[in-house]
């Protein structure tokens, strides 16, 4: 620590004496990078909505932003982010709050050689083992912190270390408050590390990690029913997993195995059973035409480095859910979020474009997607006559290999067009059937199943050059949870600098028809470059948000946004 | 060579990265306690006392004969306070602690031998003469129990740092929270004793008298720290605590560890409603 | 907190001593350095982008992202046209984690694009470039120097980038 300060020093040093520490040519040819971006919100009370200035905790003004600088030296990079949550918008975790460095890092590479201090985002593997990253919409960070070692001693081969701890919104690591996490990857092109095969057409790539995770607890009290329990913990918490890529021609096969030994946590109520998680992935594709099929069984697999944490945040590995991410507001609307505690999904795609002037693909061809996805509990059998499922304090349960249980948690079918009109008009059109168990994704037990259709049209007009029309016109339609919604918007967009839009969402088939609400928004916005600012109003209705692997919840709110992105 | 210089340490790494992994075989969990009153400590004697009163020593008797009756329900600490418990040439011994001063005071101990149970008021005063002690313990035995707490604790003779950890639940909802206090007591501390009473022992004074259950000081002041700001039923709480030794007049191998729940809302100081001793294991 | 105070004020102090001397603009920026994997699963760098001396477009993009899919659409109805006229190449950096880098061939082929595919997983390139939201797209010059950068996509934005490109290969400046 006190090394990288000097080393920083140093720098600045050199920076302000340049004559005498030839730092001139340090800076000329340096580079510079970076990113910023501010969210402002100002909320209103809206009765209508039953938003009152209680639930909007009389902060009307929120904000978030940060700004990243990244430096680029010949072989030495350095970089820095600065966030402020003052206070965070309403959605966010209220931990936010607050200004300061969350992200640093120094960084020297070489052909041979990366070595990392300070912060850093990681991933092993497609990251079943571990993954760190940040995504500023959701508010998830768990970048590590400490030292990352990449080696690379001969082409094809890859080695990764990592040694650290994680980002917990702005708690310092003191007193071991979580858990320090150690990791190892190995990564192997055997195509490049073996002559023999360097004229294969079939490639392939195998991999493996080993990750870590100490916490200073080796026994916690428990309370089950009315009596209290000594529960004893492992102070070292291992996972580790292998990976094989085979690629021939059009045809890829991947697939990820991991393993974790016992780790008891708030996540699994604590059970003591080792974890599982399997994906196998198979697509094939030539021009016009792709196919993937994939697979994905988890058995008890969230893996933290603390372990009394079932929020989102300090997550060592990454469990995206298998179905396809949607971004229409309806589609959208009942986001299905991986069961680390168990699920079995399959998920498959067909994207096929018919050549243009085909008979059926006409001047300009015609792109059809159909995506299929299912995701169901595992089947889980007690461990003995006297030990209910899932148990504090027992292994909790035993489940065979890639069983798969009876409870449906997710299911969709999707079939998406794309048609283009002349040079003028491109549509979109998308149908959607969804089921999607609420009372398992969303932890309301009381909930009923949701069955919805769901139909878009996506039309975009260039009436010019310069100007350009899209309509979006939405269909939701379920007889649970809140019934039917429908959404309409229409964006003009003048290039390459203004857009306006106006959009509407309504909930015409709520039953209770005191919620039959109208959420409309206006918007505006300005591009210059980078930079891009937008201010809008109106109303935001209740829902989730998902990206990758991760949920947020965001409120009903109303009022002003306004979001300015920049970066150089 | 190139390979090797690579490979060593690439190996080394992965060899002590792989070795952090801790495997448990069942039980994991075990049984720390339960609601079960019959065997269960939880109401607190304490005995105000003072090395020149020579009513105290058949106090005393009658105390550890209370608690020999009543078995693990009833933990006694004797305080040492009041100008009883002043030290003159003749018995030098000082046992008084600031914090036992600052209770006689707000719980009216004007004479010794004197107690509190669960520092509870019994017919309007929370101070119960000796002959009253019985008849005190009983009132409390027949009140439900409300909180249970379990206790661990060690010293370090390195640091020279008692380590506690508590944790505690609740039968009953106390919207004013809770405070814990953790008592350090000490045993068989040699000193010597005015008596008056042969059934006592030799009169007019017992020398060598074996100190016992001697408080010796709070680890968390005077009427404990915040133990939970709500609480709520069936619920778990924990708390940790070290606590430098200073005094060297301390035998570490002969120390205890009371913690007791106050409830802060029940009187003007607070009533305990539960109580829980463990000796405090000397470590390195 | 007070490690990281200290290296805030150290790296503040470094970056106004930069900003002073006002000569880093003499110099055009490069994609910097970052390992990338292709959709084979092998690790590349982005040492390796690379056109032999034409220009280049970098288009940061994702599969579930309506605005990139549209802009890379748009282009690949041109995109014949533009490689015939002026040779350009464009890389698709796909910032797809995880949850939809798998797609990212199929998706690809399956749309009939023939871009050049990199898979940016961990958005550890869009980090260093300084990109924001996507689409961000990016116009190097035959040397691998940014010459011009344009975030979000509107109809017609794809004219700005050819009009870009053919000032490159007539060797004009651009602003």
């Amino acid at each position: 620590m006190k090394k990288l300060v000097l080393f920083c020093i140093g720098i600045a040093a050199m920076a302000l004496f340049p004559g005498r520490l030839k730092a001139q040519d340090f800076l000329k040819n340096a580079q510079v990078t970076g990113s910023f971006q501010a969210d402002a919100a100002l909320y209103q009370k809206d009765a209508a909505m039953g938003i009152t200035s209680e639930s909007i905790n009389g902060q009307p003004v929120r904000m978030n932003g940060f700004t990243e600088v990244n430096y680029e030296y010949k072989n030495f990079y350095a970089g820095m982010r600065f966030e402020a949550y003052l206070p965070p918008l309403l959605g966010y975790d209220p931990s936010y709050l607050g200004a300061g460095v969350p992200y640093w890092y120094v960084k020297y590479k070489n052909d041979l050689l990366e070595v990392t201090a300070g912060n850093f985002y990681e991933q092993f593997g497609q990251g079943m083992t571990f993954r760190t990253y940040q995504e500023w919409t959701l508010g998830y960070d768990n970048s590590m912190r400490g030292l990352r070692v990449k080696f690379m001693p001969s082409k094809g081969i890859t080695l990764t270390g990592v040694y650290g701890f994680q980002r917990f919104f702005w708690t310092p690591f003191q007193n071991n408050n979580r858990g320090i996490v150690k990791g190892i990857d190995g990564d192997f092109n055997l195509n490049d590390m073996f002559s023999a095969l360097s004229d294969s057409k079939l490639k392939i790539t195998i991999g493996g990690s080993f990750v870590s995770d100490y916490q200073k607890d080796k026994n916690m009290p428990y309370v089950i029913g009315d009596k209290a329990y000594t529960l004893s913990l492992p102070q070292n918490v291992a996972c580790y997993g292998g990976r094989l890529n085979l690629n021939y021609a059009g045809l890829n096969f991947y697939t990820e195995y991991a393993h974790k030994i016992n780790d008891p946590s708030k996540m699994n109520e604590y059970i003591y059973k080792p974890g599982n998680a399997i994906l196998v992935d198979l697509t094939y594709s030539r021009k016009n035409l792709g196919i993937e099929l994939k697979s994905k069984w988890i058995d008890n697999f969230s893996y933290k480095s603390d372990r009394s944490y079932s929020l989102n945040g300090v997550d060592i590995n990454y469990l995206p859910a298998i179905n396809k991410e949607h971004t229409y507001a309806l589609s959208a609307m009942y986001p299905y979020a991986t069961q680390t505690t168990g699920e079995a999904g399959i998920a498959g795609s067909v994207v096929y474009t018919i050549p243009k002037n085909s008979k059926l693909g006409g001047k300009n061809g015609l792109t059809i997607e159909v995506d299929f996805s299912q995701v169901n509990s595992i089947k889980k059998t007690p461990v003995n006559d006297t030990t209910p499922i899932g148990q504090t304090g027992t292994l909790g349960y035993a489940a065979n290999f890639y069983s798969i249980g009876n409870e449906v948690y997710w299911q969709e079918t999707q079939v998406d067009v794309t048609k283009k009109i002349g040079k003028k008009v491109k549509c979109i059109f998308e149908y959607l059937y969804q089921t999607y168990n609420k009372a398992v994704v969303q932890g309301h037990p009381e909930d009923p199943i949701i069955y919805s259709n769901i139909g878009i049209a996506d039309v975009t007009f260039n009436v010019n050059k310069k100007l350009s029309l899209r309509w979006e016109l939405q269909g939701l339609f379920t007889k649970q949870d809140n019934g039917n919604w429908a959404e309409g918007m229409m964006e003009v967009t003048i290039s390459p600098k203004w857009f306006f839009s106006l959009s509407d969402q309504y909930n015409y088939g709520n039953s209770d028809a005191s919620k039959q609400l109208n959420y409309y928004n206006v918007a505006a916005g300005f591009v210059y470059n980078t930079t891009r600012i937008q201010l809008a109003y109106g109303r935001q209705r209740e829902g989730i948000i998902c990206v990758g692997g991760v949920c947020r919840y965001v409120p009903q709110s109303s009022g002003f946004t306004l979001t300015v992105t920049s970066s150089f | 060579m190139k390979l090797f210089r690579i490979l060593i340490p690439v190996l080394l790494v992965s060899g002590w990265i792989m070795t952090s992994c801790d495997k448990l075989d069942p039980p994991y969990a075990t049984v720390l306690t339960q609601y079960d009153t019959t065997n269960k400590p939880y109401i607190l004697l304490e005995e105000y006392t003072g090395h020149t009163c020579n009513n105290c020593p058949l106090a005393t008797q009658k105390a550890l004969r209370l608690i020999d009756y009543y078995r693990t329900k009833v933990i006694l600490m004797t305080v040492h306070a009041t100008s009883l418990a002043d030290p003159n040439p003749k018995y030098p011994l000082d046992l008084r602690t600031p914090e036992g001063t600052l209770w006689a005071g707000d719980y009216s101990i004007s004479g010794v031998p004197a107690g509190t149970i669960n520092r509870t008021a019994i017919g309007g005063s929370i101070a119960v003469p000796s002959d009253k002690w019985g008849e005190a313990i009983e009132t409390q035995i027949s009140k439900p129990i409300a909180a249970m707490v379990q206790l661990s604790a060690s010293y370090s003779s390195s640091t020279r740092e008692i380590s506690a950890s508590v944790s505690g639940w609740f039968k009953k909802k106390l919207t004013a929270g809770s405070n814990i206090c953790l008592f350090i007591t000490e045993d068989s501390i040699e000193g010597k004793q005015s008596n008056k009473d042969t059934a006592a022992g030799p009169t007019p004074e017992i020398d060598p008298y074996y100190f016992n259950e001697t408080f010796r000081g709070s680890m968390n002041g005077n009427y404990g720290s915040l133990f939970s700001a709500t609480v709520e039923v069936d619920k778990l709480y924990t708390y940790t605590k070290t606590f430098p030794v200073t005094n060297t007049d301390w035998n570490t191998n002969r120390l205890y560890l009371i913690a007791a729940i106050l409830d802060p809302s029940a009187s003007q100081f607070g009533e305990i409603i539960a109580v829980t001793k463990a000796r405090i294991v000397s470590t390195k | 907190m007070k490690n990281t105070t200290l290296i805030l004020i150290c790296l503040s102090a470094f970056f106004v001593t930069f900003a002073q001397t006002g000569e880093a603009s003499a110099r055009r920026k490069t994609v910097p350095v970052v390992n990338l994997k292709d959709i084979y699963g092998n690790v590349v760098s982005t040492s390796t982008i690379d056109n032999g001396g034409k220009p280049i477009i970098i288009d940061f993009w994702a599969t579930w992202c309506k605005p990139c899919i549209r802009e890379l659409s748009a282009i690949a109805d041109v995109y014949d046209d533009w490689v015939k006229e002026t040779g350009v190449k464009l890389y698709a950096i796909s910032v797809d984690d995880p949850r939809s880098s798998s797609q990212v061939k199929p998706f690809v082929d399956g749309k009939g694009w023939s871009y050049t595919i990199l898979l940016d997983q961990n958005s550890d390139l869009k980090r260093a470039m300084g990109v924001g939201p996507i689409p961000q797209t990016f116009v190097l010059n035959g040397k691998g120097e940014i010459i011009w950068t344009h975030t979000t996509f509107a109809e017609g934005n794809e004219n700005d980038i050819i009009e870009v490109i053919r000032k490159v290969v007539k060797g004009e400046e651009i602003k």
